[in-house]
């Protein structure tokens, strides 16, 4: 179907010569534009790849040291220098502890056993000639199949996108589908190909089969690989590989995991991560309905300026301790506010994992938490302490505290009880309830007819906005199939080797206009009846209308404590 | 609300990851049983006893958070160590991973070997005896004098979160010992119950409306 699908499609034009120019009105003024960022700059995805070729994260590092030096400088009495001393050195005990704990175990099956090799090879090529994904529902209907029949059956092989991290010595570290126990052959076979590669003093980048990509990303000792037969371009793997990468360095650090390595080469890296799995799964189900990790920004929830002002302000006023380095209140995914620490920026894909945090605990729901993260792009260093208490009774809205104090958990408790009364007393709370259960907007109100669905993202404040998805992406199958036309137009627009400013697509079922500049990304999705004019004439209004409702959309001033 | 309440005594609970935890504070909090997600980190909660507030610090099992011992640990009054009563693995960490993790504490602080599960325990194939978890109860509280241990028992007990067996008599254990109360206070609210239950014949109807 998809193939069909694919194949009809027809370009029609891809390069923005031959549409007349002046009937865009080009603006400098996008909206959602916003001088003072409110997040550190998005990278693109250019970026991200040069980013991941270079095989480490650079920016920001020894942040929270340089914090919390300037915390010792500030404070001299001796308790509190020893509480900092404390601090420094707070994170590398128990990552010693880890670190020794683990205990050197063989790999249980030898890589050099030419007949696993060739199993796994023949796993792997199955996995590529398979091509009647229709037929499976008469499989998935066998649910007691024991965890080694299920990652042979015919069900495993036809997940839409799996993902594995092993570590360098090809040990099973996570897989998105079945246990990973299972799975030591063919993690081997994957180690195998990088390895081999490896040897030509080469890296091996990506494998296209028929309908599946395979894509491998090594970082830190450890291998990513991702395999797909969704439309996901190689670029836009990799950038899911790196938010799992990501994932990982949140729960150990980067400090953490390259002492593990360095101290047994080929330690099995799931005890230390025991317990996270849910972070891995939580976050890749995430990267399949959210626009947001693909567009490496954020959605805010639509919120009257002045109730957003009455939010920031409360934090501000109620949270200004020392060492707080962020502060902000989330509703479903949605960021409400945000108040920073002077200097300091949060990176979209930082907020990302914080999101995945919340998202995929319901821990935080019983009671105040107090728990350590790391922010890879803040600090990929250490460890900052998250205090996570819910603000309401339904536990819809969340309130997080980062600080690099590791005491701090009471005053920050303090802290939550006074925001939470203002913020009643102001009815915030109330206003953001309400605007969860709006559920953002519908295309409808922007009334632009044929207008189906759309994508903006302000490129200075790396915040995103869209329409609640309504008919025809009602169901769970024409989301995907919407998802994976955005993935596809994203991609053309951000090609590595013609990157276009301008696309215009028509499809079997819709026509696609992709356009970006330098203020702003925008995707939308027309019927397919619709003229290169009518479109043209469409976002231009689309536009305005954002800039109407900006405001609202976009979180546009950033404060700071 | 907004003058943070004073904690009486801090308690804390550790023990190996799926033991049973969160499970055992929550009986204990909210009077009921459910299934529980993996603690993220380390969660606090707050109750009040008789005239006291005691903070709780429930927290992960996951090794990767023992960089957080030290903080929840610091002046601790009551440490619980949990283990599954059917898992003897999870009895030997009390021992290796936990004993040092205590130094933190307070020095009279009293530790409370906790077995957890006992629902499903099946006695004929049991592992670790009661008497073995006795006894490293009072190993582990060397200034508990015998006397006492007479007369309240051991701190050691086998609860069962999911049928409601042990484990209001283990936090009463562990606050009559702490913060043991005076014969008056006794009075005043040993017969109070945490929790109102609404079909019963309200007796102390005059009483209630000096509640603030």
């Amino acid at each position: 179907m998809a193939t069909d699908h694919r194949e009809a499609e027809q370009l029609v034009n891809t390069s923005d010569s031959d549409l007349q120019e002046a009937e865009f009105v080009e603006t400098n003024e996008a909206p959602g534009r916003c001088d003072s960022a409110v997040f550190a700059k998005t990278d693109d995805l250019d970026d991200l790849t040069l980013n991941i070729t270079n095989g480490v994260i650079q920016n920001h590092r020894g942040t929270i040291t340089s914090l919390i030096r300037k915390r010792s400088k500030r404070s001299n009495t001796p308790r509190d220098q020893e509480t900092d001393a404390d601090l420094t050195n707070n994170s590398n005990p128990s990552e010693q502890d880890i670190a020794n704990s683990i205990e050197q175990s063989e790999l249980s099956s030898e890589l050099s056993e030419d007949e696993d090799v060739k199993n796994g090879l023949e796993d792997l090529s199955l996995q590529d000639t398979e091509s009647a994904p229709e037929e499976a529902p008469s499989v998935t209907l066998i649910p007691s199949a024991s965890e080694s029949d299920y990652v042979n059956s015919l069900e495993w092989k036809q997940q839409k996108k799996h993902i594995f991290i092993l570590s360098e010595s090809g040990k099973p570290i996570y897989s998105r589908h079945g246990s990973e126990d299972k799975l030591v052959t063919i993690m081997g076979v994957m180690q195998a190909l990088v390895s081999f590669v490896q040897d030509n003093k080469d890296n091996l980048r990506s494998i296209v089969a028929g309908d599946h990509t395979f894509v491998f990303m090594n970082r830190d000792h450890l291998t990513f690989v991702g395999i797909t037969r969704g439309r996901e371009s190689t670029q836009q793997m990799l950038l899911q590989l790196t938010y799992m990468y990501n994932q990982v360095i949140s729960v150990l650090t980067h400090s953490a995991l390259t002492r593990i390595f360095k101290q047994h080469r080929n330690c099995d890296l799931r005890r230390p991560l025991s317990g996270s799995e849910k972070f891995f799964d939580n976050l890749l189900n995430l990267m399949d309905v959210e626009p947001g990790l693909l567009l490496t920004s954020v959605r805010c929830l639509p919120l009257d300026s002045s109730v957003r002002d009455i939010v920031s302000q409360t934090i501000v006023q109620h949270a200004k301790v020392k060492d707080l380095v962020f502060a902000l209140i989330i509703a479903q995914n949605q960021l409400v506010a945000l108040v920073r620490m002077k200097r300091y920026y949060l990176h979209p894909m930082d907020l990302h994992l914080i999101i995945n945090l919340i998202n995929a605990s319901e821990s935080f729901k019983a009671a105040e938490s107090w728990t350590p993260i790391c922010l890879p792009k803040f600090d990929a260093g250490g460890f900052l302490q998250a205090y996570v208490s819910y603000l309401d009774e339904e536990c819809q809205t969340c309130l997080l505290l980062l600080s690099v104090d590791i005491e701090a958990f009471y005053t920050l408790s303090e802290c939550c009880t006074k925001i939470k009364e203002r913020l009643n007393r102001y009815n915030a709370l109330t206003a953001i309830s309400n605007s969860l259960q709006r559920h953002s907007y519908s295309v409808q109100q922007c009334s632009i007819g044929d207008l189906r669905h759309f994508l903006y993202k302000a490129r200075s404040t790396a915040q995103y906005t869209s329409p609640e998805l309504g008919p025809p992406y009602n169901t769970p199958d024409q989301q995907d199939r919407l998802f994976g036309l955005y993935h596809f137009l994203h991609d053309k627009v951000h090609s590595v080797s013609r990157p276009l400013k301008l696309l215009y697509h028509v499809g079997q079922y819709e026509t696609l206009l992709g356009w970006v500049t330098q203020g702003f990304e925008l995707y939308a999705v027309f019927g397919p009846l619709v003229t290169k004019n009518i479109a043209i004439h469409a976002v231009n209004k689309l536009l305005r209308w954002i800039k109407r409702e900006e405001d609202r959309l976009f979180i546009l001033s950033s404060v700071t404590f | 609300m907004s003058v943070k309440k004073k904690a009486d005594l801090k308690v804390i609970i550790l023990g190996d990851y799926d033991v049973g935890k969160t499970s055992l504070i929550c009986r204990y909090i909210n009077g009921k049983f459910q299934k529980q997600e993996s603690t993220v980190g380390a969660a606090f909660f707050f109750k009040p006893w008789g005239p006291y507030n005691i903070a709780v610090w429930d927290t992960a099992g996951d090794e990767r958070y023992s960089g957080l011992s030290h903080f929840y640990c610091r002046s601790a009054g009551a440490a619980i160590l949990a283990f599954d009563l059917n898992i003897p693995k999870t009895f030997e960490s009390l021992w290796a991973r936990f004993g040092s993790i205590l130094d933190a504490a307070n020095e009279d602080c009293l530790k409370i070997v906790v077995g957890t599960k006992s629902d499903v325990l099946d006695e004929s194939t049991r592992d670790v005896s009661a008497e073995e978890g006795r006894k490293l109860a009072l190993e582990l509280n060397p200034d508990l004098d015998q006397a006492y241990v007479e007369m309240a028992g051991a701190p050691y007990f086998e609860t069962s979160a999911l049928k409601d067996e042990n484990v209001t008599e283990m936090f009463e254990y562990i606050f009559q010992r702490c913060l043991p109360l005076s014969p008056e206070q006794h009075n005043r609210f040993k017969g109070k119950k945490s929790t109102i239950d609404l079909l019963e014949d309200s007796t102390e109807g005059p009483n209630r409306k000096k509640c603030c």
